[in-house]
């Protein structure tokens, strides 16, 4: 190389050092680069059509659930039941292939913070379904968010919640029946009394001041009355803050019904059974529709108190409520609950919980999609095999096409320890017994 | 009716022994030291999960437990004072800030017990406590007779404590006179820290008959807070003789109208004797 050409190639590649790159590599990197991109893109199209790509976009699932406040106690268990679900459904692979994934906020027992925190599911979030919050209290106030948003409302013990709406999309897994105040556990208590020779004809009504105490009287038990032939010789709805409850045990003892029908919370429904039993005041039949008597940690502070009471349940372990998958569900619930500190046995509200996971599970596998509308269809015409019910399907307004809940009686407990109400499938329990229905009677009422 | 009226009323005099337990720590704090302790409830409520626990471990009655938790409380008061006497009072913050910090800590406490012991119901269960005693026409359950018992005993000695012992005394001439107290050779601080211990002691005792009363949970606090703050108030701000006899009026009103004219009128009529009483004696039943 003479001294003028090896001048021109040090120009040369000076040039190349100024500017980093010549120009004929740097229009083959722009080629290259929109040819990958160009492919990549396309390869991502036709693999997430043919689900052949890698990681996928997982279905999410958000839930706004008291974990605080004065409904903790079952928001947590709800919670508890469905994160159960979310695993169980991910261990088997994820829904139409992708894995599930739950997101949940506090709604603190705080019905306007719940509405707030579903929108922001809804709209922030962009979650494919949004589940209601427990209790009519917490879950009622957010159906309109649904409404507006033409949105699925899977919604969890909310009484008849959709009757002021009538939404199309909206289905719930509270056993009930299609008119819950009538056709629901209200009926229970009712249905005995009428069946008992001698008919008893007097009855007491209490009930607490809320969304259920006075729901259940003034849309159920007047009603059921009426149609039984009971006449009403006290009615009283108290307030939720009440604390002592003797005064209304001496009142109902004065007018000395033949039974009494209570629709409660937990801590009154402890008051009004203490204050019975200090008062030594007994009737043939009481109370039917207290709430709190299916925790297990309230059945622990009455104990023997409970012994004769007739109350309402949804779920009870025995040989003819044994559905397929339960028994597992109940082990895996019961290993985890103990270090949460929600209901141990958990046999209420956690049941059903899971079962409305497995009603969307359903659907989104039958139909392919998680799209709201299509599940809501879905939902409406077809049946699910649940672990509270192999056939479930549901009426018109989103309730159980057909009401299951049962009457228990409690009788021979001797003490506050677990296992006095702890009971089995192997066989019937002598110390919770189901009444009625006949269907899953195992034993029949015994009155005074 | 005649017997019935009178169990009723009997009724409600055990129940406002009730509300007196649960509110004689407020006569102290809120009465005596002008502290605006929204939280007084909430000892009440940490003292019953404490009692809780030790019955469930070591199987004590929570009857028992009181002369335990009575002590232990009453140190944590100490250590709560000495801080809201730093952050607060020191700083001479009283007023809104009383609230802002008790309801703070009010939160806390809620949110912690929530998280460590979780949500359930806490209850403890004695065949005792679930019996009563039948005298003359009168039937009277255990459950209400020992929280009675409790509320006259209580409120005697905290009577003789703040009117005639020398602490006592100081106590309630701080309000009147900071100065001349201190003067007198008084701590101001020594005084209150003891005086709060004392009122989170007794609300301690409270936590633990409310655990042979009804389940407990984390926000059961909240349902007493107005109760408490009427019975202080009807009572005369810092009468222990006034807290008991306004809260066997309250209890008694509560009873009557329950039994009679339907329960939810109760509270809403109590409150209209409190106001009335407010009108006639602004300062409450007895003055201090």
């Amino acid at each position: 190389m003479d001294r003028k050409s090896y001048q021109k190639s040090g120009q040369q590649a000076l040039v190349k050092d100024k500017s980093g790159i010549s120009r004929r590599a740097y229009i083959g990197i722009l080629a290259g680069t929109a040819a990958a991109v160009a492919v990549g893109g396309v390869a991502y199209y036709f693999g997430s059509r043919l689900g052949q790509t890698g990681p996928r976009k997982p279905i999410r699932i958000g839930m706004a659930e008291s974990l605080s406040g004065s409904l903790a106690a079952a928001g947590n268990a709800v919670l508890l039941s469905t994160q159960i679900w979310v695993d169980d459904v991910n261990g088997r692979g994820g829904l139409l292939g992708r894995p599930v994934e739950l997101i949940f906020y506090d709604a603190q027992s705080n019905p306007s913070l719940g509405v707030t925190l579903i929108e922001k599911l809804l709209d922030v979030d962009k979650v494919d379904i949004a589940l209601a919050p427990y209790a009519s209290a917490m879950g009622i106030p957010t159906i309109p968010k649904y409404i507006e948003r033409n949105r699925l409302c899977p919604a969890l013990f909310n009484l008849w919640g959709n009757q002021q709406f009538s939404y199309k999309y909206y289905f719930e897994l509270m056993p009930d029946g299609p008119i819950p105040p009538k056709t629901g556990k209200t009926r229970g208590l009712f249905e005995i009394a009428k069946s008992l020779s001698p008919k008893p004809s007097k009855v007491a009504l209490l009930a607490v001041a809320n969304e259920w105490g006075q729901r259940s009287i003034t849309e159920g038990a007047r009603d059921l009355c009426n149609e039984m032939g009971f006449e009403i010789v006290y009615e009283q709805i108290y307030p939720p803050d009440t604390t002592d409850f003797l005064p209304i045990i001496r009142a109902v003892k004065n007018v000395n019904p033949d039974f009494i029908y209570a629709a409660t919370y937990p801590t009154d429904s402890v008051g009004l059974i203490k204050a019975l039993r200090e008062l030594g005041y007994w009737t043939k039949l009481q109370f039917g529709g207290m709430v709190g008597l299916q925790y297990t940690s309230v059945q622990r502070s009455l104990a023997s108190q409970l012994n004769g009471i007739v109350n309402y349940h949804y779920f009870v372990p025995s040989p003819t409520m044994n559905f397929p998958g339960i028994a597992e569900f109940l082990e895996k619930y019961q290993s985890k609950a103990a270090g949460l500190g929600v209901d141990p046995l958990g046999y209420y509200l956690p049941p059903f919980a899971y079962a409305r996971m497995q009603v969307l599970e359903q659907a989104i596998e039958a139909t392919g999609t998680v799209d709201n509308i299509e599940l809501g269809e879905y939902i409406k015409k077809n049946k699910f095999n649940t672990i509270v019910n192999p056939s479930l399907e549901f009426a018109e307004n989103g309730e159980w096409k057909e009401a299951q809940f049962i009457m228990i009686q409690f009788r021979n407990i001797q003490s506050a320890d677990i296992s006095e109400f702890t009971t089995s499938f192997d066989k019937p329990s002598d110390k919770i017994v189901i009444v009625w229905p006949p269907k899953f009677a195992t034993g029949e009422v015994e009155v005074t | 009716m005649i017997d019935f009226l009178l169990n009723v009323v009997l009724d409600g005099l055990l129940l406002g022994g009730f509300y007196t337990i649960i509110s004689i720590g407020l006569t102290i704090s809120f009465g005596l030291l002008n502290i605006s302790n929204v939280a007084h409830p909430t000892f009440m409520i940490m003292a019953g999960y404490v009692a809780y626990l030790l019955n469930a471990a070591l199987g004590i009655d929570p009857l028992i437990l009181t002369v335990i938790t009575f002590p232990l409380f009453f140190f944590v008061g100490c250590v709560l004072y000495s801080i809201y006497n730093r952050v607060i009072a020191k700083r001479g913050y009283e007023g809104l800030m009383d609230l802002v910090f008790w309801f703070s800590f009010l939160i806390i406490t809620e949110v912690v017990i929530l998280m460590t012991l979780g949500s359930d119901y806490k209850s403890f269960y004695s065949a005792y406590m679930a019996s009563s005693i039948r005298f003359l026409i009168f039937t009277i359950p255990f459950r209400l007779l020992i929280p009675f018992i409790f509320a006259v005993i209580i409120d005697v000695i905290l009577y003789n404590i703040f009117s005639r012992t020398y602490f006592g005394l100081g106590v309630r001439a701080l309000p009147q006179n900071r100065s001349s107290a201190m003067l007198m050779g008084y701590n101001p601080n020594r005084l209150e820290l003891l005086a709060f211990g004392l009122s989170t002691a007794t609300a301690a005792i409270g936590g633990c008959l409310l655990l042979m009363i009804q389940p407990i949970y984390p926000f059961l606090d909240r349902q007493f807070i107005g109760r408490i703050f009427a019975v202080t108030v009807l009572g005369g701000m810092g009468s222990f003789y006034g807290t008991i006899i306004a809260a066997l009026i309250i209890g008694v009103i509560e009873a009557i109208v329950s039994a009679f004219f339907g329960a939810s009128w109760s509270l809403c009529i109590s409150f209209a004797v409190l106001l009335l009483t407010l009108v006639v004696s602004p300062r409450g039943l007895l003055r201090r």
